[in-house]
């Protein structure tokens, strides 16, 4: 157990970013015994510590096997990150992974008796809808938006912990929910979508954006790892941003659309496979979707180094180095931090 | 394509296995592309490669050609109003943006002009200005009035210069007001917060003073031939504001503002496709276009009200039904009883 001095953790997700991130911490951190990393293809970022294990979770038994290799292996904590950092077109394949993945991962949580389960999740779960809080709170519903299967699938993955969390009072569960991540390196939608040159922009809305940098990304799970907490947590980057300051900031070409023909244009577009989010994605373009993290530095005790403008600077500044000096590519994935 | 495993799918993307295996080389790619496929879990395509598709996008995009086009495009079509906000709305520095996104630079600038408004345009003349509290949470109800929100406005300027706090004031907006199209990011700007109730405890935990327009819609919507009848407040969600955070709340009555706009009919059929509540019919508004936006010069005057202190109830209180309809009832006819003695001792609509 993480009150002890010394923890054995066990990653799902291993060759995400934030997987192959958390695991290089992993193996510096003194009071890490081992790791048990969960995934189709091993870490890169393995060193010593490190075991891996193929685990397919797309596979129906892939929860007795994980749950026989929590045991083997002594896990104290489960740290669930196989989600998809990008929304897919092979829907029913990401939802397997995602949604009933999680599924599987709990069951053998459940079956292992593990101290501690980490959700690492996203503020996307909120959804972006007009009735929103200003600063939305841990407690609100998690709506998404109904549309995107990849932000559902996520809403799914939050269902699945928190029926943990009531089926087994000795989990300590803990869902974090990060706003974007973005940052120099990291590969995932919201990054690549300030990335890119040019931003549609809904002519008329100018919603105020939180980032989380990419470490504290991985601090946060760090301290999820070691600390007592319970309970879902918003993790983000102090203060905020319109949407307009970041193109100013960026010097993106924005391209305007009237709200009534993007969706449907957006639509199309998902429709015939070119953009990889339904119409109604647009809404987190429309509707502010802030998050409250007064619960990240008063319980878990977390406070991140970077604040939402750091992060996103982070990110433009090396993505405006790549295309300047032809140097290394903006994200580069895995590998020592 | 069919439905294949990311390894097999892939094949060219799996590294020599094991830990200490070398990078793969990656400086002849210019653009990350090809790098997109490089993790366990991205996006697929079962038609095309969609990252095939974003590379060359990408590439078009960083074209100086291309991105004169899409500059052409954007200020010569659709684009010049938004390139008209840009100018306007884009805040000039984040240091300037609070938590619920009001630029006090773009504050600082605007303030002069309603100042004007207030003085000579309005003459506006307030009363009771005293209690207004000089620091710590206030909310204040008000009567809303006029087709559009001037109301808000002048009572925000009236405390902004005439107050000895010089405090700024936070209004609470009708939810469509809020997500209207440039108006809504317009609001934001000068400080005005979707009407929530997480929204209005927040500000008023933080102690600001906030003023709520009870009425909404309801309110600012009424015909002419019914003004300064006060509509039904809500469902007591003000109320229930001071109950929770125990700010006292101050009656606030305006008058002048309804004979500034009247509104003589509504039009609903067509409201609906362009997301409003009713477009107002006032004499002058469909006629002159825009100009009939301009609020006619009457003599305005704003009363504030002794505070209604809650604290007494306690926050429990929120939950006595009874209670806070009573309350409620009692704030609003506040209300109405000093728009009533000021109507009685106004002699002109335009000179007081």
């Amino acid at each position: 157990m993480a009150s002890s001095s010394r923890y054995r953790v066990a990653l799902t997700g291993t060759r995400t970013f934030l997987g192959e991130r958390l695991i290089a911490a992993l193996e510096a951190d003194p009071d890490c015994e081992h790791v048990t990393a969960l995934d189709i293809r091993p870490p890169r970022s393995a060193r010593t510590k490190t075991r891996f294990s193929r685990l397919d979770l797309t596979d129906p038994s892939s929860d007795e096997t994980a749950a026989r290799l929590l045991v083997d292996e002594g896990a104290d904590v489960l740290v669930h990150l196989a989600f998809l950092s990008k929304p897919s077109h092979s829907s029913s394949w990401a939802h397997e992974l995602e949604a009933i993945g999680s599924l599987y991962a709990m069951n053998a949580a459940a079956e292992a008796k593990v101290g501690k389960v980490i959700l690492g999740s996203t503020t996307a779960v909120y959804g972006a809808h007009p009735m929103n809080p200003m600063w939305i709170e841990e407690d609100a519903p998690l709506r998404g938006i109904k549309a995107s299967r990849w932000v559902m699938d996520k809403v799914s993955a939050e269902r699945e912990l928190a029926r943990l969390a009531r089926d087994c009072p000795d989990i300590a569960c803990t869902s974090l929910r990060f706003a974007m991540t973005v940052g120099p390196t990291i590969d995932g939608y919201w990054a690549n979508t300030f990335r890119r040159p040019t931003m549609t922009l809904l002519m008329g809305y100018d919603p105020l954006m939180q980032f989380t940098h990419e470490d504290d990304a991985v601090g946060a799970l760090l301290a999820a790892i070691r600390g007592e907490q319970r309970g879902a947590f918003n993790i983000a980057g102090s203060g905020t941003l319109y949407l307009t300051q970041i193109l100013k900031l960026g010097a993106k070409v924005p391209i305007p659309v009237p709200h009534v023909f993007g969706y449907p244009l957006h639509n199309a577009l998902f429709n015939l496979q070119i953009v990889e989010t339904p119409g109604t994605f647009l809404n987190y373009f429309r509707y502010a979707w802030v998050t409250d993290t007064k619960r990240m530095v008063d319980v878990l005790g977390f406070e991140p180094e970077h604040s939402s403008k750091e992060a996103l600077m982070a990110l433009l500044d090396a993505s405006a180095a790549a295309t300047k000096g032809g140097g290394p590519p903006p994200h580069t994935t895995g590998g020592a931090p | 394509m069919t439905k294949a495993t990311p390894e097999s799918e892939r094949p060219e993307s799996t590294p020599p296995d094991g830990p200490t295996a070398p990078r793969r080389r990656r400086a002849t790619a210019r653009r990350d592309a090809s790098q997109l496929t490089g993790e366990a879990f991205e996006s697929r395509s079962d038609i095309f490669s969609l990252d095939d598709l974003r590379a060359a996008l990408d590439a078009l995009g960083e074209q100086p050609g291309a991105r004169d086009l899409v500059r052409l495009i954007r200020d010569v079509g659709l684009g010049s109003l938004q390139a008209l906000s840009q100018r306007l709305l884009v805040a000039s520095d984040e240091a300037n943006v609070d938590e619920f996104g009001t630029d006090t630079a773009l504050l600082d600038r605007l303030e002069p002009i309603a100042k004007w408004f207030h003085d000579h345009y309005f003459r506006v003349e307030s009363r009771g200005l005293e209690h207004i509290p000089e620091t710590g949470r206030g909310l204040l109800v008000a009567n809303h009035s006029g087709t559009l929100p001037y109301d808000g406005m002048m009572v925000v300027t009236a405390i902004r210069f005439q107050h000895p706090s010089a405090r700024r004031l936070r209004v609470l907006v009708e939810n469509f007001m809020y997500h209207l199209p440039y108006l809504g990011i317009f609001m934001a700007r000068v400080g005005a917060v979707r009407a929530c109730q997480e929204n209005a405890l927040r500000l008023l935990q933080r102690d600001n003073l906030t003023l709520v327009f009870p009425e909404g819609v309801k309110g600012v919507g009424k015909l002419f031939k019914k003004r300064y009848r006060l509509q039904r407040f809500g469902r007591g969600g003000a109320v229930k504001l001071a109950l929770t955070s125990g700010a006292p709340i101050i009656p606030v009555a305006i008058v002048g503002a309804e004979e500034s706009m009247p509104l003589m009919s509504k039009v609903g059929w067509l409201a609906k496709p362009l997301g409003l509540p009713y477009i107002p019919v006032t004499p002058t508004l469909p006629l002159l276009g825009p100009l009939g936006l301009i609020p006619y010069p009457t003599k305005w005057f704003i009363d504030f009200a002794e505070p209604i202190d809650v604290t007494q109830y306690g926050p429990d209180a929120v939950n006595d039904r009874v209670l806070v309809n009573r309350l409620n009832e009692q704030v609003r006819a506040t209300i109405q009883d000093m728009v009533n003695q000021r109507l009685a001792t106004r002699k002109s609509v335009f000179f007081g």
